[in-house]
């Protein structure tokens, strides 16, 4: 056996061990459908706050201002999901169902589309 | 401990393990964070790329071509900073994106340090002497920092100094150089090297022309054809290798390119803060960090006359970091060359500056060792010497280490996603929060990336079917399987009828029945009456001709690799079978679905059109660079605060026209902030490049109002400004009937309520 050859792969391997061994975060609890509708109720009631906002700062560029909007949203979610401790997938889960569900009830209130992706030239 | 030293440095398993050990402990806290995700904004947008390509092998059993789940669909393998089509991906497939991305940050700091090992030996280094300097490079900022952001793509750049290496042993005549080179190339190109494949194509430029000028001083003439032969052997297995990823990526950015304004530069100082200083937050300080300890070594190395086509390499690396920092930029020359305009960051050409520091450390450590072996009365002060920069030089992997370290500890972190299995829809999405999505099904048509990507305004985030018909009373669709590239439909139409999919077109799309096409950017087919099943394909040309130009290219390659020599007929061979491999796929290779472009507007009017729409006032403006402002129109009545306005520019531009043009628009309060227009894509979708000459090319711009923007006059300026170039105004030649003032058009003043 050729010791030598040994302590690359030796070291590879903790390397895999470490990365296998990494806690892993408990998973968040799972909100109800009651709790669904009340985060899509929060976003939704913020909604057109958030894209006046997102219009302030991006008055000429509608992907911009979009895209402005959206980390407005992203905030919020993420602070709903804190708060109501959830997992940030039912947040975001309960706005996609809280859209189609109004759409297809022929309330339109909320977009469900975008502007295409134009990212600027300058920053 | 100099014996035990050699040892190390001279035996390549024992070599790569303490490179290994340098690398683990520089990973530590990244591989001990591996469950989480990183959940920066960008991070979301690349690791998704990675994940997505893992579900469609390991879920869908398909290759990795198409990404329905973000912007509506999109290329995945013509996208430039996807990073799967490298063997690290067999990382991601075993163990997931997240503890695929830290062991992928692990085995690329292994392979970068070894790299810089290899080069400095090219070099002249000793192999102490580039064993203690590698980490230099190896270790060096950029790497340290990347994974605080989840550009892991930037590990691309730890394969440059084995393109380099590769490179120099090409030169001097050794065939497996230059395949070590491509095979660099490739991966490099493969792992989403937008940086770095066009810098270390100027460093291999570099490369040959040192080598030339060494050849024309030694007024060797053969020498010189031999080198210009290996340079294009070099260059043509690179391209032929990195075939099956760039061809996509070069097709993506043929459809889709991008346009990077602005004048980015830094001073000397700043940049030697982002070498020398510690990484801190918020700023660029430490991200090119290479630590004040690999000085002493590479004083040694300058004094050397040897170290003089490195030194001027460290000096063409930093003047390109200054951008246009300094006078004359050279960073602004490389920006008119293809691909280079589109580098944003000069910065980042540090990366580079870091290998040349560590070779020139190697470099110096190698003299001073040979100093202090040499019989001198001086031997014992060179002995002094030798052990100072040997140790200052060791001592340097401890803050590299630290960066390392602490760049781990700077990542916003979050759980992984919940799974929800369910059918597959488009929704609204957030491209912030992208990571969730396609865990749960959902694909996100909100969109970012460094490219405009091809996005249709006719997808919908709300749909309860995602294949539909246009005439919903024509006939029926059932989906009957759904898969990244391909999708099974049941249609049974009374007449003929359009099937809408509600995701993008592109021309890799094929039909079993029908006609596939685009409606203003969205995936259509064109059926006849009739009940039928109808297969959808996602097979572009350039991923099949791609891939069948890269295996012939590396059965090129395998040719030659059994050769330390080859003769003049098997190079021209090999360096023209990616060629004649090219060729061929052209030929055998076809897209089924080529539509036309019809330029419109996101809100649907088009904007090439014959003639002044009614209602533009004609101002017939020419600008010196070929372009004319034929009349303009802005409706303002209803103009309040918080209202949007759409001014309307219509443009006409001359068979030959200055590339690189922007058009800026200053709306200015009589008090108070202005707001600013300045874009380049007229109507948010056509460049002027690219616009039609001779026809009315109509750019709506909306405007909204801010709140505070009542009982002002405002006042509309626009005129055409050099994007590409440093910014400047272009000249107006002929005022035609508008007021002019410094370059710039007045189009109006109105006052709101």
């Amino acid at each position: 056996m050729r010791a030598h050859l040994l302590p690359f792969p030796i070291v590879c391997l903790l390397a895999v061990a470490r990365a296998g061994s990494a806690p892993a975060s408990l998973p968040s609890p799972r909100a109800d459908d009651a709790l669904k509708r009340t985060l899509f109720k929060d976003l939704r009631g913020r909604e057109p706050e958030l894209r006046q906002k997102a219009a302030q700062d991006f008055p000429t560029d509608p992907w911009s201002r979009d895209d402005a909007f959206h980390a407005f949203e992203a905030d919020r979610a993420e602070e709903l999901a804190r708060k109501q401790h959830v997992a940030l997938t039912d947040v975001l889960a309960a706005l996609d169902d809280g859209i189609r569900d109004e759409h297809s009830r022929g309330d339109m209130t909320l977009t469900a589309t975008v502007p295409p992706c134009h990212p600027r030239a300058i920053y | 401990m100099r014996s035990c030293l050699r040892s190390v440095a001279t035996r390549a398993p024992l070599r790569l393990a303490f490179f290994a050990t340098l690398a683990l402990v520089a990973t530590w806290r990244l591989l001990g964070t591996a469950h989480a995700i990183n959940v920066f904004r960008d991070a979301h947008v690349l690791s998704h790329y990675e994940s997505i390509a893992r579900t469609t092998v390991l879920r869908f059993h398909e290759a990795p071509l198409w990404d329905p789940y973000y912007c509506g669909g999109m290329y995945l393998l013509g996208t430039p900073q996807a990073r799967f089509v490298s063997p690290t991906f067999l990382l991601t497939l075993l163990f997931g994106e997240p503890e695929g991305e830290a062991l992928t940050a692990f085995a690329m700091l292994v392979v970068g340090l070894e790299g810089a090992f290899r080069y400095a030996r090219t070099r002249s280094a000793s192999a102490v002497a580039s064993l203690v300097a590698a980490p230099v490079f190896g270790l060096s900022g950029i790497f340290a920092f990347s994974p605080h952001y989840g550009w892991v793509n930037f590990f691309g750049f730890a394969l440059v100094p084995w393109i380099a290496a590769g490179t120099r042993r090409a030169l001097a005549g050794h065939v497996r150089g230059a395949v070590l080179a491509a095979a660099g190339v490739a991966w490099c190109t493969g792992f989403g090297g937008t940086y770095a494949v066009p810098m270390v194509a100027l460093w291999c430029a570099f490369e040959i022309v040192e080598a030339l000028a060494l050849a024309v001083r030694a007024r060797d003439r053969k020498r010189a054809v031999d080198i210009v032969r290996m340079a294009l052997v070099v260059a043509s297995l690179g391209a032929g290798l990195a075939a099956v990823r760039l061809w996509p990526v070069a097709e993506t950015l043929a459809d889709a390119p991008r346009v990077i304004g602005g004048a980015p530069g830094n001073e000397y100082r700043a940049l030697a803060r982002m070498l020398f200083f510690g990484l801190e937050n918020d700023t660029p300080d430490g991200q090119f960090f290479i630590g004040a300890l690999a000085i002493p070594a590479g004083i040694v190395a300058i004094v050397h006359r040897r170290a003089i086509a490195l030194v001027a390499y460290g000096g063409l690396w930093a003047w390109l970091g200054a951008g246009y920092g300094v006078f004359p930029s050279l960073f602004a020359a490389t920006q008119a060359l293809p691909v280079y305009g589109t580098l944003r960051y000069p910065e980042r050409y540090l990366i580079l500056f870091g290998l040349v520091a560590s070779t020139l450390a190697a470099r110096g450590l190698t003299v001073a060792a040979a100093l202090a072996r040499a019989r001198s009365p001086r031997r014992p002060r060179f002995r002094m010497l030798y052990v100072a920069v040997l140790a200052a030089l060791s001592l340097a992997t401890v803050p590299l280490l630290r960066q390392h370290l602490a760049s781990a500890t700077m990542r916003d972190l979050g759980p992984q996603p919940v799974t929800i299995e369910r059918p597959f829809h488009q929704a609204r999405g957030n491209r912030l929060e992208l990571a969730y999505y396609a865990p749960m099904e959902r694909g996100s048509l909100s969109c970012w990336d460094a490219y405009p990507v091809p996005e249709s305004p006719l997808l919908q985030g709300d749909l309860p079917a995602e294949e539909r018909l246009e005439d919903a009373r024509a006939g029926h669709v059932t989906e009957r399987s759904w898969s990244p590239n391909h999708i099974d439909l049941d249609v049974d139409l009374e007449r003929p009828a359009r099937l809408l999919v509600n995701q993008n077109w592109h021309r890799g799309w094929r039909t079993s029945a029908g006609e596939v096409g685009s409606s203003r950017g969205l995936l259509v087919v064109d059926l006849p009456a009739g009940a039928r099943s109808v297969s959808l394909d996602f097979v572009p040309r350039s991923a099949r001709g791609g891939l069948f130009v890269s295996i012939v290219t590396l059965l090129g390659a395998l040719l030659v690799l059994r050769r330390q020599t080859a003769s003049h007929l098997v190079l021209d061979l090999v360096a023209a079978a990616p060629v004649v491999a090219f060729a061929a796929a052209l030929l055998l290779f076809r897209d089924s679905s080529v539509a036309a472009f019809v330029p419109v507007a996101p809100t649907g009017e088009r904007i090439v059109v014959d003639t002044l729409p009614a209602g533009a006032r004609p101002l017939d403006t020419r600008f010196e660079s070929g372009v004319t402002l034929v009349g303009a129109s802005i409706e303002t009545k209803a103009a309040r605060a918080g209202s949007t306005v759409v001014l309307e520019l219509d443009w006409m531009r001359e068979a030959s026209l200055e590339a690189g043009l922007g058009i800026f628009v200053h709306i200015d309060p009589s008090k108070g902030d202005a707001l600013s227009g300045d874009h380049v894509e007229l109507s948010q979708t056509l460049l002027l490049d690219a616009a039609p000459p001779g026809k009315i090319l109509r750019d709506l711009l909306p405007i909204t109002l801010p709140k505070d923007a009542g009982k002002k006059e405002w006042k509309v300026s626009v005129g055409l400004w050099r994007v590409l170039r440093g910014g400047s105004r272009v000249r107006i030649v002929q005022r035609g009937s508008a007021t002019v003032a410094g370059d710039q058009v007045v189009i109006t003043s109105f006052d709101v309520r």
